[in-house]
């Protein structure tokens, strides 16, 4: 069987998904929709701000639901509950591939479909509000976003593999899930771009590393972040990246060895 | 009056066709294709109070969708259904405290939780009497012996003894109208013994109307005096077991495995050959011949194993089929 | 009638035992489960601070009341989720799985005991969260409510869980025809999210989709807006109007679902 017949059959499976996908991408849609709704109104009575208006709104959380859709990883259930927790872990360590690279590509379809979903909704929004959107037409700029998203996937897979190899040690994570994910949503631009939190809040955020896997390559792609902020963001995302990488593979050769030692 | 009536019942499913393939997914995007499945039909029988009836027929005859349809859980097509004077598809609350279906494979009892507390909730949805509820619980429990597994939680409880508490939730209310889908599903043979025994028991002490659906024969057998065969929707038979057997099985199968190879031509005389692979060699003789003809092969040949069966139920529904057809062609 | 009512009463304390029981069957569970909800309840507050940062008002409610309405519905959601929601997350795994067959044998009103079944203790620590919230909020900010408010308040509270009862069985009976989509209860939970905002902001939208929407939003609002300004207008009646009809409403459809419903072949 040729790679190009694999690759249909788990394009046939992921379309049997469609409809499924398609709630998925709508969940955050709406709640990106209902905050757009919600700043019509509170903008009137706020504090102005030269970088906060209807456009840099509407932009900001329309390019929040795609970077959402395609840059946002969700393999650590998959991870902790299926492969550790039942065991099917057991499947991956008899292959040739590192079990990064295999968890790797059975996501890509996914993000491929919501990512797919994100480029309708992107083309849609400008034809029907084109005025609206402020996206950069400097293609350094767009280049620079394109690699600052790259790592901004890579950033968060990488965390999300990290938090379900947790599962090694942990018999019941879903607490220390769920408590993640709030820390995400707040520190990635999640409900509010970070430059409106209070300074010490601001600071932190740019610290860790859950900016950089939506609330930067949003602030990238709409020109917001000149060619010295653009290396910056870069850099960062590598040394985090770097960090992550490590404790992934100190995770992964420590609880290997206990997973094999005990059993699950 | 009999307890359970059923006229002209007739049931058609529509069903959602899918091609298969990449083109197949894509079309079903916009159109869906649907035909008509006839589960059952025109069937018609009916079955006095205290009757243990089997209904036998191969996989997908419509065994389950009748039962379905007699306790209420699909409606009919066509056709009169009543069960105890009810019309089961009105679910009436007085109609549902008096049958129990009991599916083979599905369970009711929680998981987490020992059975007892299942059988408490069960208490107060049938709302059974306290002191009936101690009774009937302390008999049926020492009937199928696990009183001492009733704080267990069910997680921990082998296949057997979950079995047996799932009936017992099921039986607390003390139904008088069994409706038993393929009990002895998955179980090990002496799980399907223990089962039939405690069926037999129930349906001697409180005169229940049991009907029991299977595709093994043993279950039956061991049963049953009435069957009802039923395949692709339609009745081919209503009436005693042993009618059944002896009308239209004639033979018995022998299947021999022999030391030596043997002369076929030899065997032939004795009866048909329907196979030989190597060394075994099954042979179909008239019924009465069975005893005599297989004494004889032991007595000439040195043989390894021997074994007299009756045809498999397919065989028998098979032939049976055949003849309707047939009987269609003449008529 | 009575006597109805008594065995329904009776049926429900024994589905509280039984659900107790599971709860504190696994300490792991139990831990992980307050962690997740006392975790989500602190971030509403979170969340209505942020957006708030710089706003004085929006939709005519003071930056105060869009807080007070934030931790209602805290409170207003933390009971939903303990009565209902566990039910409605079985939903499709009863209905794919046939296990509708089960409730519907028992001699007890199916949708009582398909919505009534669970019932999820945890979010019992989410209530005294929010309760906890609130009085603390009204002190700090010296907001006085009237008897007359926390009456209303605790009426209103009533029609708006029913009426988003009434909405998820709505929605859940769907699944009856679409039993593969599963994820809509998670659907569901985001527009619940709809009730955080005020009732008039959507108002503002004039499209007839959020026709869907505009129930979820005056489940809640309507109950803060009568708790903090004491006010009993329009929108109260339609609430109580939309609750009992979208009540009875619901109840045809589910009965009209389950005659459609066949079930899972052997």
């Amino acid at each position: 069987m040729s790679l190009l017949n694999i690759f249909f059959l788990h394009l046939q499976q992921v379309l049997h998904h469609r409809l499924r996908s398609l709630v998925w991408f709508f969940i955050p849609l709406m709640n990106n929709l209902t905050l757009i709704l919600f700043w019509s109104g509170a903008l009137k009575n706020s504090t102005p701000s030269a970088n906060w208006t209807m456009f840099s709104v509407t932009t900001y959380y329309f390019l929040l639901t795609i970077a959402g859709a395609m840059l946002s990883s969700h393999i650590e259930e998959d991870i902790a509950s299926l492969d550790i927790q039942q065991g099917d872990l057991v499947r991956y360590l008899v292959r040739p591939f590192p079990y990064y690279w295999i968890k790797f590509i059975e996501e890509v379809p996914y993000r491929l479909l919501q990512g797919s979903y994100g480029i309708i909704l992107l083309i849609l929004f400008s034809l029907t509000f084109g005025n609206l959107i402020q996206i950069s037409s400097d293609p350094f700029v767009l280049i620079m976003s394109v690699v600052i998203a790259i790592f901004a996937y890579f950033l968060s897979y990488t965390m999300k593999v990290n938090l379900g190899l947790s599962a090694f040690w942990f018999t019941d994570s879903r607490g220390f899930f769920e408590l993640f994910t709030i820390i995400l949503i707040v520190f990635s631009g999640g409900i509010v771009p970070l430059h409106l939190l209070p300074t010490t809040f601001q600071t932190l955020s740019y610290v860790l590393p859950f900016a950089y896997t939506a609330y930067f390559p949003i602030m990238a792609i709409q020109g917001q972040l000149n060619a010295a902020q653009l290396s910056q963001v870069i850099g960062v995302q590598i040394v985090w990246l770097g960090a992550l990488l490590l404790l992934n593979r100190i995770m992964w050769f420590r609880g290997i060895k206990q997973f094999t030692a005990y059993g699950q | 009056m009999s307890i359970i009536q059923v006229k002209n019942l007739t049931k058609t499913f529509r069903i959602g066709k899918k091609e298969p393939g990449l083109m197949g997914a894509l079309k079903s995007v916009f159109i869906r294709k649907y035909t008509d499945f006839s589960a059952v039909t025109d069937i018609s029988f009916s079955i006095e109070e205290g009757e243990l009836v089997g209904f036998i027929g191969p996989n997908g005859a419509g065994k389950t969708t009748t039962l379905k349809i007699l306790s209420g859980l699909l409606y009919p097509t066509k056709g009169m259904v009543q069960v105890a004077g009810f019309t089961p598809f009105e679910r009436k609350n007085d109609f549902l405290k008096k049958i129990s279906l009991v599916m083979g494979q599905k369970n009711q009892l929680w998981w987490d939780l020992p059975p007892m507390e299942s059988f408490l909730l069960n208490k107060e949805i049938y709302q059974v009497p306290d002191h009936q509820f101690k009774i009937v619980l302390n008999e049926l429990s020492s009937l199928m012996d696990v009183e001492d597994i009733l704080q267990v939680q069910v997680r921990n409880l082998s296949l057997g003894q979950r079995m047996k508490c799932e009936l017992i939730a099921q039986l607390l209310y003390s139904p008088r109208i069994l409706f038993l889908d393929e009990p002895t599903i998955g179980l090990d043979v002496i799980m399907q013994k223990k089962l039939r025994d405690f069926i037999k028991e129930y349906n001697k002490r409180y005169n229940a109307t049991i009907i029991l659906t299977s595709h093994y024969m043993d279950d039956v057998k061991e049963l049953c005096k009435r069957v009802i065969v039923i395949d692709h929707g339609q009745i081919l038979f209503d009436g005693l077991l042993e009618e059944v057997i002896k009308k239209y099985s004639r033979h018995k199968l022998l299947s021999i495995v022999f030391d030596n190879p043997v002369s076929v031509h030899e065997l032939g005389v004795l009866g048909q050959i329907v196979l030989h692979e190597g060394r075994q060699i099954n042979l179909e003789v008239p019924r009465e011949k069975s005893n005599e003809v297989a004494a004889h092969i032991l007595k000439t040949y040195s043989v390894a194993d021997l074994n007299i069966e009756e045809p498999p139920i397919e065989e028998i529904i098979r032939s049976l089929f055949s003849k309707k057809k047939q009987s269609h062609v003449t008529a | 009638m009575g006597n109805d009512m008594r065995r329904y009463f009776e049926l429900y304390k024994a589905l509280l035992r039984f659900s107790f029981l599971r709860f504190t069957t696994y300490r792991a569970l139990f831990i992980n489960s307050m962690i997740a909800t006392i975790g989500w309840g602190l971030f509403q507050i979170i969340w209505i601070n942020l957006l708030t940062i710089r706003t004085k008002s929006a939709f005519g409610w003071s930056k105060n009341e869009l807080i007070i309405l934030a931790i209602l519905y805290v409170i207003i959601i933390g009971l939903f989720h303990f009565f209902f929601t566990g039910n409605f997350e079985r939903f499709s795994v009863i209905i794919d799985k046939g296990e509708l067959d089960f409730i519907l044998l028992k001699p007890i009103d199916s949708q009582f005991m398909v919505t009534n079944f669970l019932q999820r203790f945890p979010n019992m620590v989410r209530v005294a969260l929010g309760i906890g919230l609130l009085c603390i909020h009204l002190y700090m900010t010296n907001t006085h409510i009237s008897p007359a408010g926390w009456i209303g308040f605790m009426v209103f509270i009533v029609f708006g869980i029913v009426l988003l009862y009434s909405l998820w069985l709505a929605y859940c009976t769907l699944l009856i025809w679409f039993p593969r989509l599963t994820n809509l209860i998670d659907f569901l939970y985001t527009i619940n999210g709809i009730s955080r905002y005020p009732s008039e902001m959507m108002y503002e939208v004039k499209n007839f989709i959020l026709l869907f929407i505009l129930p979820f939003s005056i489940a809640i609002a309507t109950p803060a807006k009568v708790l903090v300004r004491g006010t009993l207008d329009g929108e109260v009646l339609g609430l109580v109007f939309l609750s009992v009809g979208l009540f009875i409403a619901t109840r045809i459809f589910w009965k009209y679902a389950l005659r459609h419903y066949t079930s899972a072949s052997s």
